[in-house]
């Protein structure tokens, strides 16, 4: 009996996230921004697999320097971008439905403000896992020096850069046009472990607050088995950059219940 | 359905308190209405029935539950629409409703039938983006009925309508409370009131004045006159007897041997009438619905 009711309950939630998604699907095919936002992945991979070779053939008439001796790196940042895409995505969606007042709707459905709020979050981390998963592998594959194992690890840390994002925009933008505002702040930060990745110096400790910088190494000693930066210890960059999102996941998501 | 007793909310950050001891008990198929004008307190009781606001201090019991301890089952029993309506603007009028709808498992309405009862059949293809404000408010009453809840409620239902659709809105919810259904509506239009409610509670600052039926208050406050309008060297005149040995009245029986008579009519009193006399305040936004 008590199985029957748990496998109901199964399939009630199974039928709910399926009715959400269908949701989302309309929201943002039908939105021209959101769809230019969800074509990221499709636009880098192009980027890098014709537009690198392209911009370094003409700047090899220059210079010496070649953006494929940084190809790592710039494997990391793909790496790091999906789930900040898919985290804007999702944010934007948030922010749709808190100035729709579908929010304070849901506070009145059986699954309550609360229960949306955790599909919500946990929709761009899974999302953002599978699709940075499949990048990882059309870019990598056949690489002899990939930690695989440790590249798994990185790819769910990163994940959840999502979540991350979704909830910074949701929990401090009021509507979409402060959210796009906000979005364009995340580009700021992001380029905190090109900071460390260019120059050896203690300074560059300060990089360490933002959470980008734990997770582009990490990934980066997934991909080449190297190091830059400060910290040439994989166990540290996880266990740091675990807990330096858990803190940001944490506060934002405090201050995303209080705001809703 | 409902018992309030001895009901205080004071907001986060507020010295005095919002609502202040309310004690109210609404019966299962009734249509309750709660009167007063903007700011009056309406909405936060709206929000404590509802589950919303839970740091109160008193008993509320809402389809037999303690309403600060709502669980899912209780909001699967009950219906709401918000003064606001609060829509996916990107669906049309039927996904929203699929949408809401996949929230239950509740036996379902049919939706386009809901549609057709206030006049939205030909709107089901459209988006709620290009709805007008009465279509949106429309659309925002249906879906609190459209998983067939026990508890309905209602904040401002005719806000925005005009008064073709205010009668098919009015027709509805009498409707639904023949199916037995319990409703709740907010609202500071008191000919919706006087035409919908079985009671209703007239609430100022927080408090509630007085509740009752509008039949009855309209009898208990009735002056119990009439007005004559009659012509007098020329000129318009009215005058007012009381009713009580009105045959006796001298002046009365003057005015019907005159042959000036224009018209003689009893002299109503509007649930308005008496909210202000029984308040001392006045509903300065009414609608002209």
């Amino acid at each position: 009996m008590k199985k029957g009711a748990d496998v109901q309950t199964g399939r009630v939630h199974i039928k709910q996230v399926e009715l959400f998604l269908k949701g989302d699907a309309k929201n943002v095919l039908r939105d021209p921004l959101m769809v230019l936002v969800l074509g990221i992945p499709i636009y880098l991979f192009i980027l890098v697999k014709f537009g690198i070779p392209f911009v370094d053939i003409q700047l090899s008439k220059y210079t010496y320097f070649q953006l494929m001796d940084h190809f790592d790196l710039i494997i990391c940042f793909i790496v790091l971008i999906v789930p900040m895409m898919i985290g804007m995505l999702t944010g934007f969606l948030l922010l749709d439905e808190k100035d729709d007042g579908i929010i304070n709707y849901m506070a009145i459905t059986p699954m309550k403000k609360l229960g949306f709020i955790g599909y919500r979050v946990t929709l761009p981390l899974i999302i953002s896992f599978i699709i940075s998963t499949v990048l990882v592998l059309l870019f990598l594959i056949g690489e002899e020096s990939v930690n695989w194992g440790l590249l798994l690890i990185v790819l769910v840390v990163v994940s959840l850069f999502g979540p991350l994002i979704t909830m910074y925009l949701a929990s401090l933008c009021e509507n979409k046009v402060e959210g796009i505002s906000y979005a364009k702040l995340i580009s700021i930060f992001s380029v905190a472990p090109i900071v460390t990745y260019m120059f050896e110096s203690w300074w560059t400790g300060f990089a360490y607050i933002i959470p980008v910088t734990w997770v582009v190494e990490l990934s980066y000693t997934s991909i080449t088995g190297e190091y830059f930066g400060l910290i040439d210890n994989w166990a540290i960059l996880y266990l740091g950059g675990v807990t330096n999102i858990s803190i940001f996941l944490y506060f934002f998501y405090q201050k995303l219940r209080k705001s809703l | 359905m409902i018992q309030v007793e001895n009901l205080f909310y004071t907001y986060p950050g507020n010295s005095s308190p919002t609502i202040k001891d309310i004690n109210v008990s609404i019966n299962e198929g009734e249509i309750f209405g709660f009167l007063g004008p903007s700011g009056a307190g309406k909405s936060t009781i709206q929000k404590i029935l509802i589950g919303v606001l839970k740091d109160f201090q008193g008993n509320v019991k809402v389809l037999n539950q303690d309403v600060s301890k709502a669980s899912s089952k209780f909001y699967r029993q009950l219906g709401v629409a918000f003064e606001t309506p609060n829509f996916y603007q990107k669906f049309t009028a039927l996904e929203n409703l699929e949408f809401f709808a996949g929230f239950y498992n509740n036996t379902r309405l049919n939706l386009e039938d809901l549609l057709r009862k206030v006049a939205l059949e030909n709107t089901v293809n459209i988006r709620v983006s290009n709805f007008s404000k009465g279509m949106k408010m429309r659309l925002n009453i249906v879906r609190a009925f459209l998983h067939n809840p026990d508890l309905i409620i209602l904040d401002e239902p005719t806000s925005g309508l005009d008064p073709v659709n205010v009668k098919k809105v009015q027709k509805f919810i009498l409707e639904q409370k023949a199916r037995g259904k319990t409703i709740i509506l907010n609202t500071h239009n008191m000919n919706v009131a006087e035409t919908l409610c079985d009671r209703v509670a007239f609430v100022v600052e927080g408090e509630i004045k007085l509740i009752d039926s509008p039949k009855n208050l309209k009898e208990a406050f009735s002056r119990k006159e009439i007005a004559v309008l009659h012509k007098e060297e020329g000129k318009e005149n009215i005058e007012y007897f009381q009713l009580k040995l009105l045959g006796q009245n001298k002046r009365f029986q003057q005015i019907l041997k005159g042959d000036e008579l224009i018209k003689i009519h009893t002299v109503e009193r509007t649930l308005e009438d008496i909210f202000v006399e029984v308040t001392g305040r006045a509903l300065h936004d009414r609608e002209t619905d």
